[in-house]
């Protein structure tokens, strides 16, 4: 898998910065793309409560990005 | 038996009644405080978990976050994100440069916090705030660093790590926790413009028209201040952002174009020419009465769709009631048939603007599910600014000034709080850049410190020494979080609130070591009020907003600004109205409700006025042959050097100007060049300009001010 070559510190201008910070932000990322599309075709419709899954989709996501790399 | 029962159903109706109202009124603000208790203790309990060293900055952070709408913490935690970021490398920078001397690090901080404050007031909203921030962080970060620079680094990451953990903390619980939405309050807001909007509309000639206008105007940038933060929403409020500009530039062009008329009407009732003033007057009342239903606006969708028929009905019907009325006006000596096709001619522009009005509200109340509007189409009317460079330039230098006199006094004297000094200092020179009245507001944020101060007093020395685990400090800290949320949750104490939250978490004891040092605290209260009195006597002496000199030079700018219109080819209608909107909103003058501000809205009613007529004009003007263009030129010349230099004489030559092209388009050999739809609009639109440019005088501006001024009184 993935964790095999992917390091658990990447450099980033010569300082350390943990790879988890970088799922972290490419989960945000992904969120916000995501996001932006379930409000344009109304799927938001169709859920209870609509912050919960949004909050739960960036964990799943992160959670799924996290565990490639460790 | 019966009387028992109707009493026990009395009492469940008076107690289900109690409730709601309760559920409505009180119950947000219970759940309001409930959340900001919870977000502080998480951002407590994960600052604390992962070892952080200043805990208090995690907590700080949602302090000044936490908002009653959902939406808006997420907007301001966002701002807040980048102008920390911002800041950290910024203090880094300065950290690397200048480390080894303080002078050039002083005066290159202060050059930074200038930017900062110029930032602030440049920009609306949130978007203000990640200036503050930026600001701000070079003195939690950078300050710091300049003792211990080797430590640069981790000072920056642990920072930013903790204000990370308290904007976190701070969204998590606002979205999932009894959110609370902006599109309520966004269908609130346009839902009272609507209804205010047709009640002045179908008062046919109401009495004051500035009041109204100003009304509106302020609806306009509150709802644009919402419309700012749907970006983060969940629901129908972001999908609808496009609609709420459509609005807003739909609504700004049909008030005015109604302000516009009926000033026009009340210019020639003033001239005694009622007779024309009662024919346009009459003009109107058919789309008066379509307004109001039963003396009520149409609120609901029938009533909205047969609205916007009896609108569709009005326009084309016009030109059938237009001529009707000049029949029975052509017996009548000495009536002004030009006056009424200019009036004509505002009102058909004013139906066929709320129609499309209308038509934009409907989509926006009656149908709250997402309509996918294109975007592309109304991409270019967003809400332009104009930005008066002298006022930024003195809140600059007053930044810059306070963080320099509060670096001197550290330095002088060689005192172990400078730093807390500066950055309260910092905090309010930015944070305040834009306030309208800076000395009350000072004011009101010191009460906030001072309150801060004493209570970080009794936390530090009696309850901080005797809590032993997390619990524990979190019932020593919920007292000034509760106290905070309840003030910040007032619109009349927001700022008391702001100075309490920040004034305790700058110094409450659990950040190296737990429990008091009174050393420490003293030192630090002397900073905090140092702090505040410098800056508010920055303030003081630079007060420009309440200066007579400011007020003069707004009105000189509007003149500008129509000097503008004549000259710069490429300027709309839409962006010169925005822009004229913008001077007034920014010039801090239109909140108060008083004969200022009636001067400043007869001013911008005025400025509109001929600056809509004006850019008419050229549009007219682009499609003419060679020699009427040439002709028309000269007319906006005349116009815009009376405008750039107004007095008797220029006025003169621009009105003598008016009558002599008049006299041609109405008769002379000018008459065969054009066609007849090409004279028509030209000759109303110069008749109007000749009207708003004659009724200008400088002994008395206008002759309806008076009586706005009385209506206030």
């Amino acid at each position: 898998m993935l964790h095999e070559w992917v390091p658990r510190e990447l450099a980033f201008l010569d300082a350390h910065v943990p790879t988890l910070f970088l799922a972290f932000l490419l989960a945000a990322v992904a969120i916000w793309l995501l996001d932006k599309w379930l409000a344009a075709w109304n799927l938001y419709d169709l859920v209870w409560y609509p912050a919960l899954l949004r909050v739960a989709l960036f964990f799943g996501l992160f959670s799924v990005f996290g565990l490639m790399v460790y | 038996m019966q009387r028992i029962n109707h009493g026990v159903r009395l009492l469940a109706v008076c107690i289900q009644q109690a409730t709601a109202d309760w559920y409505r009124h009180d119950f947000p603000l219970i759940g309001y405080l409930f959340k900001y208790l919870l977000a502080a203790f998480l951002a407590l309990w994960v600052a604390l978990k992962m070892e952080m060293d200043q805990p208090a900055t995690a907590l700080l952070t949602v302090v000044i976050v936490m908002h009653f709408r959902s939406g808006m913490v997420m907007t301001k935690s966002y701002y807040r994100l980048i102008g920390t970021v911002i800041g950290i490398l910024f203090s880094m920078l300065l950290v690397a440069w200048f480390a080894q001397d303080r002078f050039p690090f002083f005066i290159a901080a202060a050059l930074w916090i200038g930017l900062c404050t110029a930032g602030s007031l440049i920009y609306r909203n949130f978007q203000s705030y990640g200036f503050v921030l930026a600001g701000y962080t070079l003195c939690i970060v950078g300050l710091p660093a300049t003792l211990t620079p080797w430590h640069t680094f981790q000072i920056a990451s642990t920072r930013l790590s903790e204000i990370g953990v308290g904007l976190l903390s701070a969204m998590l619980v606002s979205e999932l926790i009894l959110p609370q939405r902006l599109w309520q309050n966004i269908q609130e807001v346009v839902r009272g413009k609507f209804r205010d909007f047709s009640l002045l509309l179908g008062a046919g000639a109401p009495a004051g028209l500035n009041q109204p206008f100003l009304k509106f105007m302020q609806d306009l940038y509150q709802l644009e201040s919402f419309r700012a933060s749907v970006q983060f929403e969940t629901d129908d409020a972001r999908v609808h952002s496009t609609t709420i500009n459509q609005l807003n530039v739909r609504f700004m062009a049909v008030s005015t174009t109604y302000v516009v008329f009926q000033r026009l009407v009340q210019r020639l009732q003033a001239q005694s020419r009622s007779r024309e003033a009662e024919a346009l007057l009459a003009l109107m009342r058919p789309l008066a009465e379509t307004m109001l239903v039963d003396g009520r606006p149409a609120n609901d969708s029938p009533a909205l769709v047969r609205l916007q028929q009896a609108v569709t009905d009005f326009q084309l019907g016009f030109t059938a009631l237009f001529s009707q009325q000049l029949q029975a006006l052509a017996s009548q000596p000495d009536v002004n048939r030009l006056e009424l096709e200019t009036g004509a001619a505002l009102l058909q522009r004013l139906a066929s603007e709320l129609a499309a009005y209308l038509q934009t509200y409907v989509l926006l109340v009656t149908k709250p599910r997402a309509q996918k509007i294109d975007s592309r189409e109304f991409s270019a009317d967003k809400l332009q600014m104009h930005i008066d460079w002298l006022p930024v330039t003195i809140a600059a230098t007053r930044g810059a000034l306070t963080l320099l006199i509060l670096a001197a006094i550290w330095m002088t004297i060689d005192w172990p709080s400078g730093i807390l000094a500066m950055t309260l200092g910092v905090i309010t020179s930015t944070l305040f850049a834009a306030s309208p009245a800076p000395t009350a507001t000072i004011r009101q944020f010191s009460v906030g410190v001072l309150l801060g101060i004493a209570l970080v007093y009794v936390s530090n020395v009696f309850w901080l020494t005797a809590a032993h685990d997390y619990v524990m400090l979190c019932i020593v800290i919920a007292p000034a979080i509760l106290l905070t949320a309840w003030l910040s949750a007032r619109p009349t104490t927001a700022l008391v609130g702001a100075g309490l939250g920040i004034a305790y978490f700058l110094m409450v004891g659990f950040n190296q070591a737990l429990g008091d040092n009174p050393v420490k605290y003293f030192n630090d209260s002397i900073a905090l009020m140092i702090a505040l009195v410098v800056s508010g006597i920055m303030f003081s002496l630079t007060d420009y907003a309440t200066s007579p000199w400011a007020k003069a030079r707004v009105l000189a700018q509007l003149r500008q600004l129509v000097v503008d219109a004549c000259r710069n080819t490429s300027m709309t209608s839409a962006e010169f109205e925005m822009r004229a909107r913008d001077l007034i909103q920014r010039s801090g003058n239109v909140q108060r409700q008083d004969a200022d501000s009636v001067r400043m809205v007869e001013a911008l009613c005025a400025t509109l006025e001929i600056g809509h007529a004006v850019i008419a004009l050229r549009a007219v003007a682009s499609d003419l042959s060679a020699q009427p263009r040439k002709l028309l030129q000269h007319t906006l010349e005349l116009i815009a050097h009376y405008y750039k230099q107004p007095g008797q004489k220029n006025q003169q030559q621009a009105l003598q100007w008016l009558d002599h092209f008049l006299g041609w388009l109405q008769g002379g050999e000018y008459d065969q060049a054009l066609a007849a739809w090409q004279a028509q609009p030209l000759t109303t639109q110069l008749h109007f300009i000749r009207l708003v440019i004659a009724a200008e005088t400088s002994a008395s501006p206008h002759p309806v001010l008076k009586q706005e001024a009385a209506y206030v009184a």
